[in-house]
């Protein structure tokens, strides 16, 4: 606070004659430290297991040290080329001199596998010449052309020049249905091949829907259980809480006895004549089943904020409203429903994060038009090094588009204002 | 509702209301022998075993403040919230203006209320909340903000400063104040207030006591005031019904019911009680002969209790007389001093009379009053009026 009169300017001071502020930081140094020591631990660990893991996924998805590293003199002589012609005797020269390193160090395989990934055909070829090159002499580039015409294939050195970039965007195109064609332009991939976008969007909408059927289904539970005795609120949440206490397959199993069609739901349906044997639903192994169980799964993120939120309004705000005139509806909507915006704010941001990189009930349950985008990077994860990477550029999109979330969140609620429970 | 009336007490200038201590009940108003509220035999049960209200029968007049006065569990804050509409009376019927409202829901009845708690609305400002049942009856926003500005000066806090604040950026008193006024500004023709002082202060509390008073006397609304503080209910109140153990033990006006309990249970809750128990020998013209339980046959006024009764004998502490002359008391006993305890204004002198080492007797601190010595034997004496044989709990 600012001194009533003004007239004070200087520093109050302690006893001794230091200025107070300093004193009191120094009295406080010592807690301060011993904060610092009792979460060092944990901060260690998460630096650890969670920060250096993201960095490094981070940095995977972008880096590209094929032709830099094993093929570094081509590299540098094709700095010099203009990309119109066949390339002049000092690259086929520096191709040479790094096939022959290549072979003696077995690095030449995986320089030739990166350019294969773009042009078929690209590694027996280098690999044939790999395997001749150190008994050829200058000039090399008759003898390249020699043994094999398609070294004048000016895409290849197209391709070879671009990706002497040590750092290249291609995972992350691949990621978004783009590509690299070999002169450098990004066009849309083959429509066969465009796969990722249209499944990041499933995730997304498939996330909000289940975010919106979690609070249609929540709010009304944890309103009952806030205005209920304890005894009957506590059974409630024993309740809500089920799915954590279940394993995961045990879950899963009980879903498939349910919604099969063969299941429970269909015999009960066909049984009461609702429906006929050969109009079966199928509630599993597609879009149905995937909401369905994580909505289930899902729902003790959006009821546990919620209720914790609502046991802190008293009854008689409502009693309130409604004595001073308004309809209970309208009593709700302007009274009850702001208060509870903090708790429902963050069981949404909890339920769609979660939702968003949901990957076993997905895996389990929905089939193929019910998986989400952590079942393809998870896919990609177990191939090639090639896909690892585009496997790390799926999960950082994936990482950037929660962020984005996070910070829509904190525009419209205000994180500081969320109450988780 | 209220506001389709045309009273619009709030839109006449409050300072230039009615003097206070003017009749409370306007005599233009043709209904004003119907009661506003009428408890018809009303019966309420939450268990279906027990009955917290039994058989409740009153009647409020309009313009009166009426106090529920009672320990707590003995059905008061029942009956108000079964006026109010948020508690279904289980048998009986309740009346407000002649209609009955068992079945109006809360928000059709129009009735002004402050909660234990001011229910202010924390997300909203004290303007806004104020404007809440305004606007939730479609009044218009020149209009709601003339009523919201006098409900606030009513209140004293219609300075500006207090408008946009929200309710958490004030004190208690403030709090109360503004639960005050959002329950007086739609202009209901009954305000129902539950322990709305219970959280504030002492001083602050009879400061508010005295404000709640004058603001209902300008107004001429009916009050219907919750409350466990006898001294609260004494200063504020036309009439007291003490409740308890669901049932009125009396329902009468403050000087009446501290000068004139008609039972032990309401001589022991309002105010300071001296008891005695005796047997009553004979009752002679209204006067009860009663043998106390030392043998000292006493004089009381047969109140409630018959020939051969046991019963309790209530007489306030400063009704009594310490060595008393013939022409104050009609009767003495013996009392034996046990401690005397200084209060500045007065003094108490706590004493064993019959067997009852709590009877206390009070006496101003004047020039020359006589200060006792614990262990000292004297006599004490009072009029017969002033000693009423109750029954015996």
């Amino acid at each position: 606070m600012a001194s009533t009169d003004g007239a004070i300017k200087e520093p109050i001071l302690a006893a001794d004659g230091t200025p107070l502020k300093q004193a009191l930081r120094r009295s406080q140094a010592r807690e301060r430290r011993a904060a610092f020591l009792l979460v060092a631990p944990l901060l260690l660990f998460i630096l650890i297991v969670f920060a250096v893991p993201i960095a490094s996924m981070i940095w995977r998805s972008v880096y590209n040290p094929e032709v830099r590293n094993f093929l570094p003199q081509t590299a540098a002589a094709l700095q010099e080329w203009d990309g119109e012609d066949v390339p002049p005797e000092p690259v086929f020269q520096a191709m040479a001199a790094d096939m022959i390193v290549g072979v003696e160090k077995r690095t030449i395989g995986r320089a030739a596998a990166r350019i294969n990934r773009e042009i078929p055909g690209a590694r027996s070829r280098m690999m044939r010449t790999a395997r001749e090159v150190d008994e050829w002499s200058a000039p090399y580039r008759e003898k390249f052309l020699e043994a094999d015409e398609r070294w004048s294939d000016l895409d290849f050195w197209r391709l070879l020049k671009r990706e002497t970039r040590l750092v290249t965007p291609a995972y992350y195109l691949l990621a978004l249905d783009y590509e690299y064609t070999a002169d450098g332009e990004i066009r849309p991939r083959p429509e066969v091949y465009r796969i990722y976008k249209a499944l990041f969007w499933r995730t997304a909408w498939m996330s909000m829907l289940i975010t919106g059927i979690c609070i249609l289904l929540a709010y009304p539970i944890s309103y009952l259980m806030a205005t209920q005795p304890a005894r009957v609120a506590n059974l409630l949440l024993i309740l809500v809480l089920l799915p954590f206490w279940t394993s995961l397959l045990v879950r899963t199993s009980a879903w498939i006895v349910l919604l099969q069609q063969q299941g429970v739901i269909n015999e009960l349906l066909v049984a009461l004549d609702i429906i006929d044997s050969r109009g079966r639903l199928r509630m599993i192994y597609n879009r149905t089943g995937t909401i369905i169980a994580m909505t289930h799964i899902l729902l003790p993120f959006m009821v546990l904020p919620l209720y914790s939120v609502m046991k802190t309004i008293p009854p008689s705000y409502l009693r309130a409203a409604k004595s001073l005139g308004a309809h209970p509806f309208r009593a709700w909507w302007r009274v009850y429903f702001p208060l509870t915006i903090p708790g429902l704010a963050a069981g949404c941001i909890l339920v769609f994060i979660l939702a968003i990189g949901y990957y076993i009930t997905p895996a389990l349950v929905g089939g193929d038009s019910g998986i989400f985008i952590s079942n393809l990077i998870a896919q990609n994860m177990q191939g090639s090094s090639a896909q690892l990477k585009l496997a790390a550029a799926l999960a950082t999109i994936l990482l950037v588009a929660v962020l984005v979330v996070y910070w829509v969140f904190n525009k419209l609620v205000g994180v500081d204002k969320l109450k988780f429970g | 509702m209220g506001e389709t009336e045309g009273e619009s007490y709030l839109l006449s200038d409050v300072k230039d209301a009615e003097p206070v201590g003017s009749p409370r009940v306007s005599s233009g108003d043709v209904r004003s022998n119907r009661p506003m509220v009428h408890f018809d035999k009303v019966q309420k049960s939450y268990d279906g075993e027990t009955l917290v209200v039994k058989n409740f029968n009153l009647e409020i007049r309009k313009g009166e403040f009426l106090t529920m006065l009672g320990p707590s569990g003995s059905g008061k804050t029942t009956c108000l919230m079964m006026v109010a509409g948020f508690e279904p009376a289980t048998h009986g019927e309740i009346y407000l203006d002649g209609q009955p409202i068992n079945s109006v829901p809360p928000h059709k009845r129009g009735i002004g209320m402050v909660f234990q708690n001011y229910a202010l609305f924390p997300h909203m400002t004290i303007a806004e909340n104020l404007a809440f049942p305004l606007d939730v009856r479609g009044i218009g926003k020149a209009e709601a903000e003339k009523k919201v500005q006098r409900a606030l000066d009513m209140v004293q806090m219609g300075d500006g400063s207090f408008h946009g604040r929200r309710p958490a950026q004030l004190s208690g008193g403030q709090q109360q104040r503004v639960a005050l006024a959002r329950a007086l500004v739609f202009e209901p023709k009954l305000v129902l207030m539950d322990e709305p002082l219970g959280a504030l202060d002492k001083q602050l509390r009879e400061h508010m006591q005295l404000e709640i008073k004058h603001i209902h006397e300008s107004l001429g609304v009916t009050v219907i005031y919750v409350t466990h503080d006898q001294g609260e209910a004494l200063t504020m109140s036309d009439r007291i019904a003490v409740f308890n153990d669901g049932v009125v033990q009396q329902l009468a006006a403050p000087e009446v019911l501290y000068e004139k309990p008609e039972n032990s249970f309401v001589a022991q809750f309002i105010g300071e009680n001296n008891t005695l128990v005796g047997k009553v020998k004979a009752i002679n013209e209204g006067i009860a002969r009663v043998e106390l339980t030392d043998g000292e046959i006493v004089e009381a006024l047969a109140v409630n209790a018959g020939p051969g009764e046991r019963t309790q004998l209530s007489i306030r502490p400063e009704r009594v007389e310490i060595d008393p002359d013939e022409s104050v008391s009609d009767h003495t006993v013996t009392a034996r001093v046990e401690e005397v305890i200084y209060l500045g204004d007065h003094i108490r002198t706590r004493m064993t009379v019959a067997g009852n080492s709590d009877f206390v007797v009070k006496t101003r601190n004047r020039l020359g009053a006589r200060r006792l010595d614990p262990g000292a034997s004297v006599r004490v004496g009072w009029a017969t009026e002033d000693c009423r044989a109750l029954d015996h709990e």
